[in-house]
Formats: structure tokens, sequence, C-alpha cells
């Protein structure tokens, strides 16, 4: 720990307009390495990963709330909601309304970053595009995380994750078999794009502090996804070649792949890289002689006859545990590693002696381990500083602590359904249900 | 190309493969000076392919050639105690030093995270491993099939009734170097406040548990195992061959919007399909049903119509569809780069674009490029030295 106990990005402040995952997880970290993060949503359009404003039916099954129960106000409960944005202070501000632009550009002259992920136009629209900020404010750092970019013939297309895998190029070498591409099941292109975004803002703070200029960044989330699977680009560039999905299978490791365990839906990753790897592994399956037999005795022949391979291997894992097994085979220098769930992750003995998940005390929801890990300062480390904000939350300390509004003026804003704290669809359900 | 927003950034890259060199790349693009200390033999990305012609050469690997646009090159033998001194002296005046490989590597070699603050206390050292400096699993092979295993990654991933799947590619080795390139600047801009370095990790493993939350959330708040499911993200193949994903058919918002791009518009009154969540207990049902329409379609044809009435739907992409983009055309994202051995190929570039200040990729070193102008130009090695130190296998 440093001197004073600083982290790294005390006194930025960022003004982050983003939603679902990609940009608030981006946000997310910087708040957690000190940044004052403020998320400004609106009642009438909060971020989505809010869940419901009135839960339907199933909406237990469907969103992730503290045991299945939407509860009073779901919109403050939904983990992913607190996962992607606990560090973070919560603001309403309608910013289709002039008075909502008004209060945001007085906040912008006391930020330093705005960063957004609305389809292209919408900032624009608001009359909150890069050069009106930088009217406001010249030094500011605007980030767009757009689908497409800002510019060209689909920047106004939207997209989640799954939609990234599929037109970045990432979907068209997943999958089971060659002509079957896939989805993977976790929309990776949000965390991705995650992950570049909060290291860009820093780098635009870097040049900032040396030239004194503010930025504007146009990142564009498809090409993010494309710049993940480059050597598939430059395969094709110099062959004409198309790879296809190979399943769990590698072009040049023999055996890769996964092999089912005892129990139900249990799992097991191999991915042997040289003959002594797999030496070793016939040791620990009591098998020997297959390392010397002439199909697999060298990586081309184990390439080759990978099924009868694989079939074998599984005959062996189907019978042992998953995690004595890949205690086994790490044990003999095998690269080998448990298929874990949900579960298995938060009790997984590394994850616990590195920190990784962290508990969160969130209002109105409970005490729950989040995701904390991922980069780790050893001298300034992230920090868990506030949980989640309820919308609207920090109303009052935003407009009236930083930006010096009077009780009455911000009583006016809510009045005129410029802020508030509850979504609007909930106000006309109640509207509704006290008129019927 | 306007002011480089990392000017004046040293960096000296350690690192093989994917997630450090990555990391070194963007820095590298972004205006920094990186300079890539490979072993004698190079690093082991310049023998995986893809190649010209399927011909292995050092120099023409696209792996390789990709992920080290924008950086200088020497070779160093840090199995030798001169290889390691030669580092010491590198990094005496670094800013970030990007280390990837095993786990107590550089600490085995004196170069360890205390020895190096001693040396140069702004230092920023970011470690790439599989596991991370330490935990139960710090010595475990891993790599990327692995860290998607036990990163949770694996078990989400594919069809319930079949094995899990990997996600395709290297893509948590990338994700790790993008969190490497975001951890070293963070811990950067402290250094360069304070003056006060510190060691960075990232992992291969975290970066997997990193890249999603749903297993672990379902997990907690509900007491539930998120399993793999066929209704997420279903793929649909297309009368032209194509493949088409749709990921939202659960939210009730483009529900009314789908039923009418597919001609179904009777389908929005449909009790059966009412809200999410019986459209997930009808699924057979609406797979059925998009099954028999997408066989029908034109892939890249759906994707336009659907996205002009702001459906978030995509269409699957190969390398040819990508290059070939008017999208990417009209933003210039592939850039033609030329390198003395592989020559003129087109290469993916950076995906943001800077308004005030400018990127430039830069190619790839040959190895030990760089040599005499780091080791005579820099340390002040005479040629003669050079000789010696070739000879030892120290470069």
């Amino acid at each position: 720990m440093t001197g004073d106990g600083r982290l790294p990005l005390e006194g930025v402040r960022i003004l982050d307009l983003t939603h679902v995952w990609a940009g608030p997880l981006a946000m997310r970290v910087l708040g957690s390495f000190g940044a004052e993060v403020i998320k400004v949503e609106s009642t009438r359009r909060y971020d989505m990963s809010r869940g419901e404003a009135v839960a339907g039916p199933g909406a237990g099954r469907v969103f992730i709330y503290p045991n299945a129960d939407p509860g009073e106000e779901p919109w403050n409960r939904e983990g992913r909601f607190i996962e992607r944005n606990y560090n973070k202070l919560g603001l309403t501000l309608d910013l289709t309304r002039p008075e909502g632009v008004e209060v945001f550009k007085r906040l912008v002259k006391i930020s330093d970053v705005v960063v957004e992920s609305f389809r292209v136009g919408v900032m624009a629209n608001f009359g909150l595009d890069y050069p009106r900020l930088r009217a406001v404010k010249p030094d500011i750092i605007m980030v767009s995380l757009s689908s497409q970019g800002q510019t060209g013939p689909e920047r106004a297309y939207g997209s989640f994750g799954a939609v990234l895998e599929q037109t970045g190029g990432l979907a068209a070498i997943t999958g089971y078999e060659p002509d079957a591409p896939t989805a993977t099941g976790t929309f990776i292109p949000d965390p991705v794009v995650a992950a570049l975004a909060a290291g860009l803002v820093v780098a635009a703070l870097h040049f900032r502090r040396r030239t004194g200029l503010g930025l504007y960044i146009d990142l564009s989330q498809r090409e993010t996804v494309t710049a993940i699977v480059g050597e598939t680009i430059m395969d094709y560039v110099m062959n004409g070649r198309v790879q296809r999905p190979m399943g769990n299978r590698h072009p040049t490791m023999a055996p890769h792949g996964v092999y089912p365990c005892a129990g139900e839906d249990r799992w097991i990753a191999i991915a042997v890289e040289d003959d002594s790897q797999f030496a070793a592994l016939c040791r620990v399956m009591g098998r020997p002689e297959l390392a010397v037999d002439e199909r697999f005795a060298d990586v081309v022949g184990r390439l080759r006859h990978q099924d009868e391979l694989d079939k074998i291997i599984a005959d062996w894992t189907r019978q042992h545990d998953h995690l004595e097994l890949m205690y086994r085979l790490q044990a003999a220098g095998v690269p080998a590693g448990a298929v874990l769930d949900g579960r298995e992750l938060l009790a997984d003995p590394h994850l616990q002696a590195r920190g990784f998940f962290r508990e969160l005390d969130q209002p109105g929801a409970g005490r729950y381990p989040v995701s904390f890990g991922g980069l780790k300062l050893h001298r300034t480390p992230a920090r868990i500083i506030r949980p989640a904000p309820r919308l609207g939350e920090h109303n009052e300390y935003i407009l009236g602590g930083l930006l010096g509004l009077s009780g009455e003026e911000i009583a006016a804003l809510e009045r005129a359904g410029v802020i508030g704290r509850i979504p609007a669809a909930a106000v006309r359900r109640e509207v509704e249900a006290s008129d019927g | 190309m306007g002011l480089a927003l990392l000017d004046g950034l040293r960096v000296i890259e350690v690192a093989q493969g994917v997630a450090g060199p990555l990391a070194g790349k963007y820095y590298g693009a972004l205006g920094a000076d990186v300079l890539k200390v490979e072993p004698p033999a190079g690093d082991w990305a310049r023998r995986a392919g893809p190649f010209p012609g399927d011909e292995p050469h050092p120099e023409k690997s696209g792996l390789f050639l990709y992920l080290n646009t924008g950086k200088r090159g020497i070779t160093l033998n840090l199995e030798t105690a001169t290889g390691c001194q030669i580092l010491r002296r590198l990094l005496a005046d670094a800013d970030i030093l990007l280390y990837g490989g095993p786990a107590g590597y550089l600490e085995a070699r004196g170069l360890g995270h205390r020895e190096l603050s001693a040396l140069n206390p702004r230092l920023v050292a970011v470690s790439v491993t599989d596991f991370g400096e330490d935990g139960p699993y710090r010595d475990f092979k891993g790599g990327e099939l692995i860290a998607q295993a036990l990163g949770g990654v694996l078990y989400l991933s594919g069809y319930p009734e079949r094995e899990p799947l990997k996600v395709g590619g290297n893509t948590i080795q990338y994700l790790t170097g993008y969190l490497a390139f975001t951890g070293g600047l963070i811990a950067y801009y402290h250094a360069a406040a304070t003056g006060e370095g510190q060691l960075v990790e990232v992992s291969l493993m975290e970066s997997a548990v990193f890249a999603h939350h749903y297993a672990n959330l379902e997990w907690a708040f509900k007491g539930e195992i998120k399993r793999r499911r066929r209704d997420q993200s279903p793929t649909y193949r297309t009368g032209d061959g194509g493949y088409v994903t749709l990921s939202i058919i659960y939210r009730d918002v483009y529900w009314p919007t789908l039923t009418r791009l597919i001609g179904r518009p009777e389908l929005v009154d449909d009790p059966r399909f009412r809200d999410q969540a019986s459209r997930r207990d009808h699924w057979a049902e609406v797979d059925r049903i998009l099954a028999e329409y997408f066989a029908t379609q034109k892939a890249e044809e759906f994707y336009h119509r659907a996205q002009a009435e702001r459906m978030p739907v995509g269409y699957l992409c190969t390398p040819p569809d990508l290059l070939g983009s008017p999208q990417y055309q009209a933003r210039g994202f592939f850039q033609e780069i030329d390198h003395p051995a592989a020559g003129k190929l087109t290469y993916p570039g950076i995906p943001f674009r800077l308004d005030e200040a400018g990127w430039d990729l830069g190619r790839a070193p040959l190895l030990g490029e760089h040599n005499e102008a780091v080791y005579c130009g820099q340390l002040g090695y005479s040629k003669a030295d050079l000789v010696v130190l070739r000879d030892r296998n120290v470069i």
C-alpha cells in the first residue's frame, strides 16, 4: 500500500452514460482504482441491466434477483446490474429535456471524462456531441463505445455481444463442427471491449496530463472483436484460407479436448503440448504402452488418430472426479483443468487465494460475492468503495453538493420529471393501480 | 497522424505468444517506444502459423507479424547471467516492463519485483501468466483451453447435451492482453504522479472469470447452476449458406418487430409466446418457426433489413466478408503494412479512431533487428563486444 493510500485515479471524475455491460464494466474497473464515476441514467431510460420496472410473470427466472424475488424495487437489485456498476454514484437526468442538458453541461465543466455507448447520433440529438462538450470544457475527454464506430454506412446499427461475435468474426471459428458455427455462451465481446476501453481512457488521461489537450475516442466494438481474431484474417490474406470451427481441438496439439468425468455434467479439459506431456498422461492413465503405440507416438500421428485417442481418454476420465483428476494430471506436468460451474468458481481455492470475488453489501439486495479481480495492482490494489447506485441515489449530492444547486432548484427538477428515483414505467403502473 | 497518446512511454517487452505482445502492440500503436526482447530462438509465435503457402519461416508468421507491429526487437538470452545483467541495464530507465511467461521466472533470475524496484523505483512491472504469481494453481500448466475450463467459460458454452465448447481462437489470451494494457497504464499513471512503480498482475484464468458473470451470480443470488442452453443465442442456417444468430428473442421490446420481420405478425397475440418466460417455455416451437423461416433467407440481407428496423441482430462474417465490408472500408480498419521479409500484406488495424491524436501500426521487427542499435547505440557496447555476446549465446 502506498504511503497516503491514494488510488491511481483519485481526482478523476467520469460521467458514465453507458449501459448494459461493456461500458459499465470498463467504468467499474476505473472506479475500483479511484475514479469518481457518476452513472447518468434517466427515469424513462435507465440501464437495461436493471431489468424491468414492474416485474412480469416469470421475471424471477429471467433476471438475477436475490432468491429469484424481484422485491418492491426490482430495478435496484438485479445481480448483473450490481456487478457491473458498483463503485459508482447514481444520477438521473432526462437528456431529452433542455433542463437536463443544461445540468449535464454544468457537470461536464467539472468532469474529466464523458463515456457513452448510445446508438450513433443520440448524443448529437441531445446536443452533447464532442464539439459541443469541448465548447463547454476544452480539455474534456470523450469516449464513444458504439457498435460499429461513428462513421461508415453501418454506423447506426445496434448490437449485443452475440451479434458482435458474428459480425466481428469470432463465431466463424467457434462451433462443434466446421460447418456449424455457434454463439459463445458468455457474450465474450462485452468484457473484451471493457478491458480495452478502460485502458484507452487512462491513455487519454496521460495524453491530457502531458499536453493539456482533450481527446475524442471513437471505438468500434465490432472491430474490437476482429482485432482478437487477427490471425484468421492473416491466414486469409496469406493463403486465401477461411478458418472454420474445430470444436475443442487445436491445429498442432493432440490430445486437446474436453472429456467427461464422473457425475452429472462434469468435465475435464486436457491440452497436451508435447511428447513428454503425452507420455506423462499415459502414465497417469496407467496405459504407458500408448505413448509408444505407433498411432500416438508422435504428434502428427496423434493429430491423425484423434478420434481413437479421444475415445480412449474419455473412457478413462469418465471413471474419475474432475477435480481429483486435474490435480493428478497437473502433478505429472500435464495441462489439465476441471471445467468449473458457478458454484465451483465461488469455492475455487485458487480464486479465493487470489481474492477474485469480494463480498458486496448492496442495500435492498443483501450481501453477495461479486467479481472483483482480473487486474491485481500490488501497491494500489482495487477497492470496493461503494455498492451499485440505486436509481437516482446521489441526485442531491451531485446536483447540490457538486453543482451547488439549491434545494428548491433540485425540487423543481424533480417536479418537472427531469430527475427522479423511480422508473417512469413504475410510476405509471402505480397510477393505473390507484385508478383502478 | 497528430500527437501520439503515449509519446515518451518506454516499454520493455519480455513476452511471447499472444497476451503480453498484444499489450505491447497497443502501446506501440499509441506512440510508446516498445523494445521487444526475444530469446535467441525467437518468440514462439514466430513458429506458429499461419505462414504464406504453409511454409514455416520465422519472419513470416501471421500471428507474430500481427501481434508485434510497432516494436523494435533485440535478442537476449535470459538463461545466462550476462543476459540478465543486460536486461537490468535496459530496465533502469524504462517505464513499463511487460513480462509474459511462467510465474516466478524473473524472480528466479534476480529480476523479481523487489530487485527491480530497487533498481528503478518508478518501474511498473506487468506480469502476464496463466494463473498469477501466487495461489495454489500458480505452477499449473495452462493455456487457452485450460483457462476457459477453470475460468468457467467452457461450462457455459455449447449445447447442454454435448461437451462444453471452447470459444474459438485465442480469445482469453487476447482479453488478457487488453487487461495487461489497461493495468499497466493505470499503474503508470500512478507512477508518473508519485514516482512509485509497482507490480501489476493479470492471468489467463482470472481473465476467463472476468469474461462472464452469469455463473457466479446465478449461484450467489439464486442458488442455481447456470448451464449451457440451446435457446440462449440460437444460430440458424440461411438459404444462401450463411448464418444468423438471434440473441434477442426473449426481450419483449424486440418480439413484435421480429414477428413482423419474419412475416408472422399474428404470433404477437399467441399466448404461448406472450412474454420472455413463456417463449422460453415454448422454445421448441419458436425454434422450429425461426429455422423454417431462415432456411429461405439470405443472411446479410436479413441483417440489413433487421437493422433498418433497429433490431440488434448480426450475420456470420468470415475474413473475406470483413475484408470486403463497406463498413470496414469506410473506416479504413484494414491497413497495408510492408515488411522486409513478409512483404506487403493487409493487417487488421486498431479498433478505434482518435480525433486529436492518431495511431500508427508500424511493422514487426526482424529477429534481432535492433541488436546493434540498442547494444552499441544505447548501451555502449562495441561491435567487437557484440561478437563476444553472440559467440557466448547471449544475443
